[in-house]
């Protein structure tokens, strides 16, 4: 066989009837028979499932293919699959090509089979035309640094860290406040099995202080993170808490002498602290610390009494915080959740009225370690409360104020706080106001009986108002008891707000540094949220907790463990395959200008301008976004794996014929094509004129792209990608807006109407959003004439003969260069 | 000079605005405040 000879193998799955239902798989088979190249065109029921992938393997035998084109679904499902299936039979596995014909196409033109046939096998078409020029790939080995990094030291840290240091691995945990434990260290009880949560904790975050392999930062920040997957550099400010930790003893006394007094975050205010303090009796690590903002004050010195009272001599006013940098291998994300502030539900009366409180406040209320010592008061009074109301999903399941999700774990915390209750004195009177009850977990239903058993009344409703009688400070909450379809009024001694979980206030900071996404819910997106629930979609980094989702400690503990499972796959392989999909330089056309190095967002391309030395790429460090290639106007680059020459085909395959009718919309891999995934596997129906070309960034999509398919006929172009604050590749999509800017100038200077190259910003979790685009650009496209068409092309092959014969000069890089 | 005005216009519906962009915080997503697209053309600055 000669080298050069192609000898494409296409196999088109039916995927059961989730394709061949509203797709004739037959005649997309047929028709890829005949595109040039393809010398077997099979039809699969299931091509995932093991006879699809025997089938595969003896296709590739008994014909000596030497490329393979998938028609089936996502390649975020099985790209990873079959390229390890034709791998097995010596290929190389980049040259496999999916066509995704489900996601893109069956499962979004449902009703309208004779549509998604013609667009199947079109997908089809330009995924042979790709596969054409497939080159075989190799991957990088890189070394992996056995170390992690947990962020985080709540419960869901504390285990991730301890599985971690258990397995051998060195782990780094940092944690903001001044001692880990989170927001478990704050609970009184846990349910279903209604332990006492600091009892259950406390030996956790001991065992944390003391391993030997780790070293915990607490009061500190992740200041800077950069490298990738197997090697990232880390940088951590160690705040100066003003005592040394190492010699402190928490005795106390500096406590003692401190003289400013201040509300007890932990106690959630309920008692006082003083600006020399210790997070909570329990602390790790357990030393003091000094609260300098409000200490009487270190420049000038004015008051120093705590420093007389230590023994140790272990207090320094004047200490600095610390930069500590390290190198980790993997990274697990475990910082938490915030809780929602019932302040601006004004019904409520919360901060207005002293008996309505804060689920959380109620557990420092009820707890043994508590400012009563476990004594229930309400606050106005101190008198034991007798009549108790809870409202449920407050901050949850609403659209308005608060956030539209379930938090997950309401329902059941206050099933556990009724029994708490009811602990205390038997004959209190428990109402609880609710829409649903959510008791799914295990033993979580049983809890529920036992709550009704003890007597506390479950009434269907949500309050709308509650007042207070100002002299008794009583509290009186209606409802209407959707039960008994009535409005009823109850006088209550004290009212519980059951808040909801959100994702905590200064996520995006960390989300910035770290280069992650968050969901339309706020919190971390995943890679996959069922099969890759635990890993953040940049590699190497890993999600426990609460962060992710809101959960409970059971959930988090769980997640925790698969977290760092998932860390020590990569931490014990020692190195792991880098990214094949890299820059190439041509050293011949480079002219040393410097726009790729600017462009790179991970500084991987090195450019000595004033030596005209030419551009060199450290290959490990390029994370094979394209910006450079997209933004070099000698030709000087090209992505392997997704060169110009691939996508140029792509755009030829896909305007071939009816080139007015088609859409071309470019999707980067990350964001917009996984919401046009989340479009097909929701089913959202829409006109089937698009065509989509995939590039792993819209900063790799070259003006040339857009224009060439103008040149072919394309009424409409969109460029999507990621949000700009969310790009996988830091801020490569930032050229693509740039490039957007000039594409739509020069297009206007061409007398081409701006408007037919299209820019939308889509996150993967925006599916509807992405079908409803769909739609509107379907709108747009029919009205553009053919005789704008027919202009744009003339207009475009003229500008490239022209180009041809003068080259770009350096003084006309456009803004690039100038940045 | 970090903030400066912008002439703006939506391609997708063609409604035509100013904002002021704060070049600081590097480049912003545009959004149509009226039909929510990104395909927000900064408008040359017209010559005198």
């Amino acid at each position: 066989m000669a080298e050069d000879e192609l000898r494409i193998g296409v196999f088109v799955c039916d995927c059961g009837l989730n394709i061949a239902g509203s797709v004739d798989t037959e005649e997309v088979r047929q028709s890829a028979e005949e595109l040039p190249g393809v010398v077997v065109a099979v039809r699969n029921r299931y091509t995932c499932a093991d006879p699809g992938q025997v089938e595969i393997k003896r296709h590739i035998s008994e014909h000596r293919l030497n490329r393979v084109v998938i028609a089936s679904c996502t390649p975020h499902l099985h790209e990873p699959t079959f390229r390890k299936c034709i791998a097995e039979v010596g290929l190389n596995p980049y040259l496999l090509e999916m066509a995704n014909i489900r996601e893109h196409c069956s499962w979004v033109h449902l009703y309208d089979r004779e549509s998604a046939t013609r667009k199947a096998k079109d997908i089809v078409k330009i995924a042979v035309a790709r596969a054409r020029l497939l080159q075989p790939q190799q991957e990088m080995e890189i070394p992996v640094t056995d170390a992690a990094l947990v962020i985080g030291g709540g419960v869901a840290g504390i285990q991730a860290a301890l599985d971690l240091a258990d397995a051998g691995h060195q782990v780094y945990l940092v944690e903001e406040k001044p001692s880990i434990g989170g927001i478990m260290a704050q609970l009184d009880k846990t349910f279903p099995t209604m332990d006492c949560s600091i009892c259950v904790l406390g030996p956790k975050m001991m065992d944390v202080g003391r391993h030997p392999r780790i070293k915990l930062f607490a009061y500190s920040s992740v200041e800077d993170v950069s490298g990738y997957v197997g090697n990232f550099k880390v940088r951590v400010r160690k705040k100066a808490r003003y005592v040394d930790e190492t010699l402190c003893t928490a005795c106390g006394k500096c406590a003692e002498a401190c003289p400013v007094v201040l509300p007890d975050e932990f106690q959630q205010g309920f008692s006082s602290r003083k600006a020399a303090y210790i997070d909570f009796p329990q602390a790790v690590p357990s030393a003091f610390l000094i609260d300098m903002e409000h200490c009487l004050g270190n420049k000038p010195v004015a008051c120093v009494k705590c420093v007389d009272a230590c023994e140790k001599k272990c207090i320094d006013l004047h200490m600095q915080d610390k930069l500590v940098e390290f190198e980790v291998g993997t990274i697990i994300v475990a910082t938490g959740m915030g809780v929602y502030d019932p302040t601006q539900l004004d019904e409520y009366g919360y901060t207005r009225f002293e008996n309505v409180i804060t689920s959380m406040e109620f557990e420092r209320l009820i707890c043994g370690g508590g400012p009563t010592e476990g004594h229930l008061v309400r606050p106005s009074d101190r008198k034991t409360p007798k009549r108790i109301g809870f409202i449920q999903c407050v901050g949850s399941r609403t659209e308005n104020r608060g956030h539209p999700y379930c938090s997950n774990v309401c329902c059941m915390n206050t099933v556990k706080d009724s029994l708490l209750i009811k602990e205390h004195d038997l004959d209190a009177e428990i109402l609880v106001f609710y829409m649903d009850i959510r008791a799914f977990g295990k033993g979580f239903e049983d809890l529920v009986r036992r709550s009704r058993e003890v007597g506390v009344r479950y009434i269907r409703g949500i309050p709308g108002e509650i007042r207070e009688d100002p002299a008794t400070k009583n509290l009186l909450v209606r409802v209407e008891n959707t039960t008994t379809a009535r409005v009823e009024e109850y006088e209550l001694d004290m009212v519980i707000l059951s808040v909801g979980l959100e994702p905590k206030a200064d996520l995006k900071r960390l989300i910035g540094v770290l280069n992650l996404s968050q969901t339309s819910d706020g919190f971390l997106m995943e890679a996959h949220p069922k099969l890759r629930p635990v890993d953040a979609p940049t590699p190497g980094i890993f999600f426990a907790g609460c962060v992710e989702a809101p959960k409970d400690i059971k959930d988090s503990v769980t997640q925790a463990g698969a977290a760092a499972a998932r860390s020590s796959i990569l931490l014990n392989a020692g190195v792991i395959k880098g990214e094949a999909i890299k820059a190439i330089i041509d050293l011949d056309k480079c002219t040393s200008c410097g726009v790729c190095a600017r462009v790179c967002p991970y500084g991987a391309i090195k450019v000595d301008v004033k030596a005209k030395s030419g551009a060199k790429l450290i290959a490990a460090a390029c994370a094979g976004c394209g910006a450079c290639a997209a933004e070099c106007r000698f030709g000087a680059i090209t992505m392997q794996h997704f060169s110009d020459a691939q996508v140029l085909a792509q755009i030829d395959a896909a305007l071939e014929t009816d080139p007015e009718q088609k859409i071309i919309t470019f999707l980067c891999n990350w964001c917009s094509y996984a919401a046009s995934d989340l479009a097909g596997v929701s089913r959202m129906q829409f006109p089937p004129n698009n065509r989509f070309i995939r590039t792993m960034c819209s900063g790799r999509v070259d003006e040339s792209f857009i224009l060439h398919a103008f040149e072919r006929g394309a009424p409409v172009v969109l460029l999507s990608g990621c949000h700009l604050s969310d790009c996988h590749y830091i801020s490569a999509n930032h050229w693509t807006m740039r490039r957007a800017d000039r594409l739509w100038d020069k297009l206007e200077k061409l007398g081409i109407r701006p408007e037919r190259l299209q820019l939308e910003w889509i996150s993967a979790a925006e599916g509807p959003r992405f079908a409803q685009i769909m739609r509107e650009i379907e709108e747009m496209r029919q009205k553009v004439t053919p005789q704008e068409i027919a202009r744009a092309r003339k207009v475009l092959a003229e500008q490239r003969l022209k180009a041809k014969k003068e080259p770009a000069a350096e003084d006309e890089l456009g803004d690039t260069a100038r940045v | 000079m970090n903030k400066m005005e912008e002439q703006l216009k939506c391609l997708h519906c063609g409604f035509e605005y100013s904002a002021t962009t704060d070049n600081k915080k590097g480049p912003q997503e545009r959004v149509c405040p009226r039909c929510k697209s990104n395909s927000v053309r900064r408008l040359p600055d017209k010559k005198e």
